[in-house]
């Protein structure tokens, strides 16, 4: 017979697990989603596939969150066939780095960074490594000249997903049941 | 449970083994009939080809090494020098961009299956997707975040079975051909490259 720790342990890895795979897929499908909705202007994306790495802050532990990262990098390049190619060096560079950024900033935030906060300082380190990326890979330093205009739609697209993930957190009942659910298996010790 | 070769597990072989002759290839010339022909071998595997993102790609990636002249002059537009050297630069590099593009889409074509924890890990996030992408509804106005969420609950909540994911197809002759084929078309064009017979 399997005692209780044994079953809490099976119970907390099968919960992790799907839980992952739920928000990878989830993240899949916003980046579907997104791809859909019409943009006002070229290149500028909410990067609606970020929410639930955002909303995972609060949920996951930090390497839950980089096998997450992990998982949204390498299906987006399953999906759109940018596995093998310089594009996913781009995005693994800036998805890695702002995630990890994001992490801490959300671990020792206090009460004076919200979503919104963190959204900006994520997006700019992304943007500013896939810059450097490109620099050192492909465009060579003319890629600099675009840096402007590339910062501040980033700038404006994190505000909006920042503003979303808000929203989202606040009203979400599959948001408030995650964290309590983590909260317990925390109380339980597993 | 054993971890068995099927045909989209040869494709991304077969893509592996095409990724030395393309990105080593010296001539501008051959790179570009390999280019047509990666991106012809994507749409025979099923994938969308966007012309205009080839477009934008190719003369984006020109247009930023033309900000740098380096070269003999070609024209002047104004202030502007459109070199030679910075020309072949940007074009070589745009078309190995699109180039990986098209070889990736040819790789990933058939929804391979990866070994091991992780691999089961990413097969159980594209079941799910799958799953997402099927159901989903245009959510009513002003619901979106119930309809996210009671997706969300769905996945979890198990409704979906997961001996529902689809096996492997079994490898023929065949298979092996048309890959070789391929493979010998692109080192083909190595050796071409290498060979010095072409100007560019």
């Amino acid at each position: 017979m399997m005692s209780s720790s044994n079953r809490s342990i099976t119970f907390h890895d099968y919960s992790v697990i799907t839980e992952i795979a739920i928000l990878a897929a989830f993240s899949l499908f916003l980046s579907t989603v997104e791809y859909m909705i019409p943009k006002p202007m070229p290149f500028l994306r909410i990067g609606l596939a970020n929410l639930p790495i955002m909303i995972s802050l609060a949920i996951l532990t930090f390497p839950e969150f980089l096998l997450l990262v992990l998982l949204k990098i390498i299906g987006q390049g399953l999906v759109n066939g940018t596995l093998f190619s310089y594009i996913f060096i781009y995005s693994a560079g800036g998805s890695v780095s702002s995630s990890i950024v994001m992490y801490l900033l959300f671990k020792g935030r206090g009460r004076y960074l919200s979503y919104v906060g963190i959204s900006i300082i994520g997006a700019m380190t992304s943007n500013l490594v896939q810059m450097l990326l490109a620099d050192l890979l492909l465009f060579g330093t003319g890629i600099w000249i675009i840096a402007p205009p590339f910062l501040v739609m980033g700038f404006i697209s994190s505000i909006m997903l920042g503003l979303f993930t808000n929203y989202f957190t606040d009203h979400s009942r599959w948001f408030s049941h995650a964290c309590r659910r983590r909260a317990l298996l925390k109380g339980a010790g597993v | 449970m054993k971890y068995r070769i099927g045909v989209p597990e040869l494709r991304i072989i077969t893509g592996l083994l095409m990724v030395p002759p393309y990105l080593l290839q010296p001539s501008l010339i051959v790179m570009s009939v390999q280019m047509l022909f990666l991106i012809f071998l994507a749409a025979a595997h099923g994938r969308r080809i966007k012309v205009s993102m080839i477009l934008i790609v190719l003369f984006s990636i020109t247009a930023v090494h033309l900000l740098q002249a380096n070269g003999r002059v070609l024209f002047q537009a104004g202030a502007f020098a459109v070199t030679l050297e910075s020309l072949k630069i940007g074009f070589q590099k745009g078309a190995t961009l699109v180039g990986m593009i098209y070889l990736s889409q040819f790789m990933v074509s058939g929804r391979p299956k990866f070994p091991g924890k992780f691999g089961q890990l990413l097969s159980k996030q594209f079941l799910y997707f799958e799953h997402l992408v099927s159901t989903w509804k245009r959510p009513e106005r002003g619901k979106f975040i119930e309809t996210l969420d009671r997706m969300l609950f769905d996945m979890e909540e198990g409704v979906l079975n997961e001996s529902e994911r689809g096996k492997s197809s079994q490898l023929r002759g065949s298979d092996y051909a048309v890959q070789s084929l391929a493979l010998l078309f692109l080192w083909a064009g190595a050796i071409a490259g290498y060979s010095g017979m072409l100007p560019w």
